[in-house]
């Protein structure tokens, strides 16, 4: 008898006598979950059997439609392997079903490596599998063990924010149409994620009826409206949405997270069944109390831990949910492969919107609220500095001219006597609908009504002469001029019959605004040479003396914020 | 003859006071008899607020860019029109203004004037610059022509029906309205303007009910 068939025998005695693990003409045994070392010594040599149990890295819970899963290992502990033995893994599915997966045997680990897929039958559906792992020795099944995993579909659809901080958005033209103002309150949820209407029938929150994972609805970019939907009532996109929301600098949200699974055809289908699976806040979020356990319509609540949105700036956050399963025997979590990414719009404003009415264009407006973010630097939410951005930008970068024949104005309206109750259509003026030539009441109406929109508490002023019809001018650079000139009117006339500006309080010391014209800063204000000086928060004594060369002639009076249309 | 001479001194009485000869109560002016030449009304601006002007914005053939605006105040009476004169005039930076001889009372003259004649208040601004001297006229003789009756629109024009809870219906006015406006005026009541009428909700628990401001098509409001 050769050595190597002596050492056949061995083993096989050893395998019978000592463990009954080894059956080489039966079927395959039962799964073995944990067993004792095997070791024969023979005189000369000792042989060693593999030994399986499961990892105990093995994640038993996962969704291959999570956005970010690559892969699921199946990873079995081994000893006592050798260089020739090979590791097989083979998923069972509760039909009946077999899929082997490719498997190695490295350092001690038996894994197989599984995409999610299931063959020509594309992403496993979910519900319970069984892996077992097989070691072959010469051909012959030496060890093996099995385990259950199970297929779950993980999701969210819907994330309300919360907070005293939120104030409402204005869209100005939804579909397009002028004057279709549609409010986003600060109550409503602005994150969704749900079939449409037009969807075939077997459609869910997390998948298209065909079972693809539906797009998570990114920022909605559109200033002016919101998304629309022929097939909703009111004809605005009330399924699957993302929408800006704001808020006043340094406040804290609230999220409130809803926990979504559900396949496609079956919108009960996917829920973890016996696992405890539950949802990880993304970093800057800290969940209030525990998180609790995953079940479709669960709603999970976090809080920041610091303000998102500490200045007047709009900011644009990507959040990472992930997932997380419990080991039922040492209770630690371990991290679900993959993730849900959701974007998120935050404008920061100064303080609470302001307004002198309450009618429904009185809010905060996408557009005007994205544009005075763009104009400040967003290092604060310091009110006479984002005034002063706004007069900057209004002055600067929206293609303004003043009106040189006649001083007229093109979008707001005195209603009564006495420049009182000025109505400003801001609506038209977002669209330059009235041309792009405006006069120091439209100025006025501008910057305060942007102004009023993030918090900050400007009316406009009226400046006269106290008893002549008009009053002298210093040299100005009027809005849409390179150059000061002498006049700002094409016939040479260096008067105003008044001026309108923008500022806080008349009754309390307030600082002037004006984006109208730039005044001469230097310490001569009547001639050559000029130093453009914007107004920008000029103290009211000041900036008459550079206005005008007869300031103490000058009334201010009037103190109302404008109406907006 | 003792009726003719009565007759004759009523007419010297009447001549010696224009006042009262020219303060009739016209039912507005044709919107489609103002369109200056070579250009087509592109928007109609009606204020939010009750008794201001409705704007005409004109423009030229295939550009968008507005070229002219005219500004129509139908009053009820001809202090009325003066009324929005006076809010025109003092909306003006430029400090003199030159007066011109038209109407009941006018400024202006080259690219902008405005004017009153009886209830009526008008104001033109070329954006181009051009001279709208004769077209002003033109307008005055029109209005001089134009019907003496009803100031103000037919209110069943401006008619809108409440809507019930949880309800949305998109309101139509009649093609005899230029230009509307429609506000809610309760709780849980939203109305928005769309290409094809306003669309008007409910959403709340009550009957929601709203209010109209329309302009017709002889500029009058209601």
């Amino acid at each position: 008898m050769s050595r190597s068939a002596r050492f056949a025998i061995i083993i096989l005695v050893f395998g019978v006598a000592c463990s009954g693990e080894v059956n080489v003409d039966g079927p395959a045994p039962p799964p073995v979950l944990s067993s004792a070392p095997s070791a024969k010594v023979t005189g000369v040599e000792a042989v060693l059997l593999p030994e399986l149990s499961v990892s105990p890295a093995f994640l038993t819970v996962a969704d291959p439609k999570l956005d970010g899963f690559a892969e699921w290992p199946l990873v079995f502990d081994v000893t006592n392997t050798s260089a020739s033995d090979i590791c097989t893994v083979t998923l069972n599915s509760e039909e009946g079903d077999s899929f082997a997966l490719d498997a190695t045997v490295d350092a001690g680990v038996c894994a197989a490596i599984w995409d999610g897929t299931l063959g020509e039958t594309g992403v496993a559906d979910p519900g319970m599998y069984e892996a077992i792992a097989t070691i072959k020795r010469s051909g012959r099944e030496v060890a093996m063990v099995s385990t259950s995993l199970e297929v779950v579909r993980l999701g969210l659809r819907r994330i309300q924010l919360r907070g005293e901080g939120r104030e409402p958005l204005l869209y100005r033209a939804a579909g397009g149409d002028r004057g279709g103002f549609y409010e986003v309150p600060a109550g409503r949820v602005p994150w969704r994620l749900g079939p449409d209407a037009s969807e075939a029938e077997g459609a869910v929150p997390l998948e298209l009826a065909d079972g693809a994972p539906r797009p998570l609805p990114g920022v909605w970019e559109d200033l002016t409206s919101p998304p629309m939907d022929d097939a909703s009532s009111d004809g605005v996109e009330a399924d699957s949405y993302n929408f800006p929301t704001a808020w006043i600098a340094g406040s804290e949200m609230e999220f409130l997270v809803t926990l979504a699974s559900g396949i496609a055809g079956a919108a009960d289908r996917g829920a973890p069944t016996t696992a405890d699976v539950r949802l990880v806040a993304p970093s800057g979020l800290t969940s209030v109390g525990s998180s609790p356990r995953f079940q479709d319509g669960q709603i999970a609540r976090y809080t920041t831990d610091e303000s998102l949105v500490p200045n007047m700036a709009r900011y644009d956050v990507e959040l990472d949910w992930t997932f997380e399963v419990r080991d039922e025997a040492t209770g630690e979590w371990a991290a679900i492969p993959g993730r849900v990414q959701t974007a998120h719009r935050f404008y920061g404003l100064v303080a609470e919107p302001t307004f002198d009415y309450t009618s429904g264009t009185h809010r905060p407006w996408v557009d005007v609220v994205d544009q005075v973010a763009a104009w400040h630097d967003g290092t604060n939410a310091d009110a006479d500095a984002v005034g002063g951005a706004i007069v900057a930008g209004v002055f600067n970068d929206l293609g303004l001219q003043y009106d040189r024949r006649r001083g007229a104005s093109a979008y707001t309206r005195y209603t009564s006597r006495g420049y009182g109750d000025a109505v400003f259509d801001l609506s038209r003026f977002q669209e330059l609908g009235l041309g792009n030539t405006i006069n120091c009441t439209d100025a006025a109406s501008i910057v305060s009504s942007y102004a009023n929109m993030v918090g900050i508490d400007f009316r406009y002023h009226i400046i006269r002469h106290a008893s002549a019809g008009g009053f002298l001018l210093n040299y100005l650079q009027g809005i849409g001029s390179a150059d000061f000139a002498f006049s700002p009117f094409e016939s040479g006339r260096n008067s105003f019959s008044y001026h309108a500006i923008v500022g806080g309080d008349l009754t309390t010391s307030y600082t002037v605004f004006d984006a109208t014209a730039a005044v001469d800063g230097d310490d001569d204000p009547s001639s050559a040479p000029h130093t453009q000086l914007l107004v920008q928060g000029m103290l009211p004594n000041d900036y008459l003396a550079a206005l005008s060369p007869e300031p103490t002639n000058l009334n201010v009076f009037q103190d109302q914020k404008v109406r907006i249309q | 003859m003792k009726c003719f001479q009565i007759a004759f001194a009523l007419l010297l009485f009447c001549a010696a006071m224009p006042g009262v000869v020219t303060a009739q109560v016209r039912a507005g002016v044709e919107v489609d008899r103002l369109s200056p030449d070579a250009m087509s009304l592109v928007d109609v601006q009606v204020s939010v607020v009750a008794d201001q002007p409705v704007r005409l914005v004109y423009a030229r053939p295939g550009q968008s860019a507005p070229a002219r605006f005219i500004d129509v105040y139908v009053g009820s009476s001809s202090a009325d029109a003066r009324r929005a004169f006076e809010l025109y005039r003092e909306s003006l930076s430029v400090a003199s203004l030159e007066s011109t001889r038209l109407g009941d009372s006018a400024l202006g003259g080259g690219e902008m004037i405005a004017f009153t004649r009886d209830n009526i208040f008008v104001a033109i601004r070329d954006l181009e610059g051009q001279d709208v001297s004769v077209f002003a006229s033109h307008i005055d003789r029109l209005i001089q022509r134009a019907p003496v009756g009803s100031s103000q629109a037919s209110s069943r024009l401006a008619r809108v029906e409440s809507l019930a809870p949880e309800q949305t219906r998109t309101h139509q006015f009649s093609n005899q309205v230029l230009a509307s406006h429609v506000e809610p005026v309760s709780d849980g009541a939203s109305a928005r303007r769309r290409g094809d009428g306003w669309l008007l909700g409910a959403t709340g628990p009550q009957v929601a009910r709203f209010h109209a401001r329309i302009v017709d098509r002889r500029l009058r409001q209601r």
